[in-house]
Order: C-alpha cells, then structure tokens, then sequence
C-alpha cells in the first residue's frame, strides 16, 4: 500500500497546524496605499502586546469594557464583544473616543468603527487615527490611519480573524 | 590652527596629525575618525591614553556645519542616554559622541533612549521579532519612553560618525513619524530625510547605501543598515 498520500497528508495537516497556530497570536494587516509592490505589513504581536512594522516596534495599550475590546496604543483599534444592534454608537475610553457608523448600516452587517485620541499630545509613537471597515462575519477587513504628522493616509486590508474576542 | 570646538577639545595639547599623551583628565576629547568623542570620567582608567587627532582639513570637513552654530556650547549637554550591554564598550562612547552632535543639530533628544546591544538584545527589545542581521537599528517605545535600539553586531554603523548619525537620525524620523515604516515607499522617505538631515547638520556626507536594495536601489532594502 502507497503510504505517500497519508504522509503527505500528516505533512500538510501539521503545516496548516503550525500556521493556525501562528495566527492565533499574529495578526497580519498589509499595507495597500500604494499598489502591491509598496507594501511592508503591520503585525499586530498579541503574545507579546507589541505591533510591529520592519524596524519598529510599539507597545500595545489594551482595553477592554464590557462590549468592546482592543487596543488604543499606538492607535486606537477596538472591535465589539456583542451583536452590532446592542452596540453604543459611541463611547469613550482612556482618553480615546470612538463612534459607530449609523445604525441603519448594520442590516448590510458592516460598519465603520472610528477611533481617535481625544489629545494626541504627548502620546509618544501615536500613529493617529484610525477607521476600521468591520463585520461580525468578516471581523476587520480594512484599517484606515490618519496620522497627526503623515503626508497620507495608510490603508491597510485586514484578516477575517480580527475580532474584539482575540485579544 | 587648533580645531573651534574649544568647549570639547584642550586646544593647548593639540596637535594636527599627532598623537597627544594624557596623564590625568576626568574626561577627554578623543577624535574617531574625524568626530569628536568626550569620554567620561568612568571609561579612564588611571594608565595614559594615546590619543589620536585627524587632521585639521578631517575635522574641518566634517564638522564645519554642526560646529559654528555651536560655538562655544557644551555639546556633551545634547547627548542622549546610552545604555545596554553594548553601552561599555568602544562603540558605546562612539555613540555617545555622535549622539552629542545629532542632538545638538537637531534640537535635542527629548527623552529618547539609545540602548545598545547585539542581534538576540535587539530581537528582545523588538518585540521577538525576525530581524535581519544586518538591520542596524530599531525604533521602538517601551513603558512610554521612546528608545532607539541599535545592534552592535552590525559594524558598518561604527565605522564613521556618518554612519551613525545616519541610524540615528533614521530611528529618531520613525518615533517622529509612527506609521511611515508601512510603506516601502514612506519607509524610504525616512531614510531619505536622514541622509538629507546628515548634510544638512555637516555631520557626513549622505552616509552609505542601505543594504539589500533591489537593483541598486533602494527598494526592498533594509533600512538603515550599511554596506
């Protein structure tokens, strides 16, 4: 009996394992401003609470209320714990102010969360503002930031993992 | 013709070309390359040090940007904290020295933090991250405190004030500008803003070409490492 299917099989299996395993504590967003080739990706680290980018590194500041959860250093990133019809459309944590795009939005099931600091002074390593394009479906596809010092806007598009339960 | 930079130098003891033998100081200017070092009290054992002066036309060169508008200040004021396990050693004072000058040119250093250390030290203050060996630095914030991490395994970085200066300035325009290292393209702007800040504060000429740039470019490579 041919035993290179199986093989091959345990092989893929313990790939894809290690892979999933990698994921539940790295998140990958990519950087699309500027077509394909312009592009070093963002990797939010949540094992060691850190986001990371080529050759910088920034601490994470996590909160967490009883409906939301994230992050809000080095920008504010927090995503819903609950179904969007038992969302506030706004709330305010730490100094960071968040809004929920209209509520007649939630039947198409996405939303636009928008965070920012209510004082961007004195945050050291604040990359600014942020959009994120979310659905409890998709989790956060599209993250945009508008920093208080930037030139432009980065985009970055998002991994369907990122919900407020992973961090 | 002594060098201008009273204030860092003992103009009486020097001597262009030549070596100068000291026998008591708490600190002292010692010339890399053509870059002013002050060394503390603390790296002076109690022998006698051989110091090494460039030439006048070295020195001139390479600091006459930085220097005039200075004349007279205590550059040594301007330095920033140097710390690590890389911190004791020659490049620890290297950096010191060059830290002085960027942060006199540049308006200060506001609290950031230069910690030295090799490769695996960078990878810790990185956040456990991949780095490539020949990536010369790293910009980070830890407790609140900006620090710039730069790796002693990579030696270009010490082999001129420029180079230096250059990783310097590179990591000090990403605390500045968050967010810029996203893009190939803003990441290159970084790089860029510090070759141009470097002639502009007259502490060296451009600095080296970054490593690993695709077609001799610099796409794809690693900032701010050196060739």
């Amino acid at each position: 009996m041919n035993q290179a299917p199986h093989v091959t099989a345990v092989i893929l299996c313990f790939l894809c394992l290690s892979a999933c395993g990698q994921q539940r504590h790295r998140i990958e967003f990519c950087a699309i401003e500027a077509g394909r080739f312009d592009k070093e990706s963002m990797v939010i680290d949540l094992e060691h609470r850190r986001i990371l980018g080529s050759d910088t590194s920034y601490e994470l500041k996590t909160v967490e209320l009883p409906f939301a959860k994230g992050f809000v250093r080095p920008f504010p990133f927090v995503l819903p714990l609950r179904p969007l019809k038992d969302m506030p459309t706004h709330w305010e944590i730490q100094g960071y102010e968040f809004t929920l795009s209209d509520r007649t939005a939630h039947e198409s099931g996405w939303v636009l969360i928008n965070g920012r600091a209510m004082n961007r002074q004195g945050i050291p390593g604040y990359m600014g503002d942020s959009s994120v394009l979310y659905s409890p479906q998709s989790g956060a596809v599209a993250l945009q930031l508008s920093g208080p010092r930037a030139t432009t806007d980065l985009f970055f598009c998002g991994t369907e993992q990122v919900r407020g339960e992973s961090f | 013709m002594p060098p201008r930079c009273s204030a860092l130098a003992d103009a009486s003891t020097y001597q262009p070309g030549k070596s100068v033998r000291t026998t008591r100081a708490t600190s002292v200017t010692h010339f890399f390359g053509a870059v002013p070092l002050t060394i503390p009290e603390a790296a002076l054992d109690e022998h006698n040090w051989w110091i090494e002066f460039p030439s006048v036309s070295d020195l001139e060169s390479d600091i006459s940007s930085v220097l005039p508008p200075h004349n007279g200040d205590d550059l040594s004021k301007n330095g920033a904290d140097v710390f690590g396990d890389g911190a004791t050693s020659q490049n620890g004072n290297f950096i010191r020295a060059v830290s002085q000058f960027v942060g006199s040119a540049s308006g200060g250093w506001n609290g950031v933090g230069i910690q030295m250390g090799n490769s695996e030290t960078m990878r810790v203050l990185s956040g456990n991250q991949n780095l490539d060996s020949s990536d010369a630095g790293i910009a980070t914030v830890l407790n609140n405190h900006p620090v710039i991490g730069l790796n002693t395994d990579v030696s270009a970085t010490f082999a001129s004030g420029g180079n230096a200066a250059r990783a310097l300035l590179h990591e000090s325009l990403h605390l500045k500008y968050p967010g810029f290292e996203f893009t190939v393209s803003s990441h290159q702007w970084i790089d860029t803003e510090a070759r141009r800040l470097l002639k502009v504060y007259g502490l060296g000429d451009g600095g080296c070409n970054a490593v690993g740039g695709l077609f001799g470019t610099d796409w794809f490579a690693s900032f701010p490492a050196c060739k």
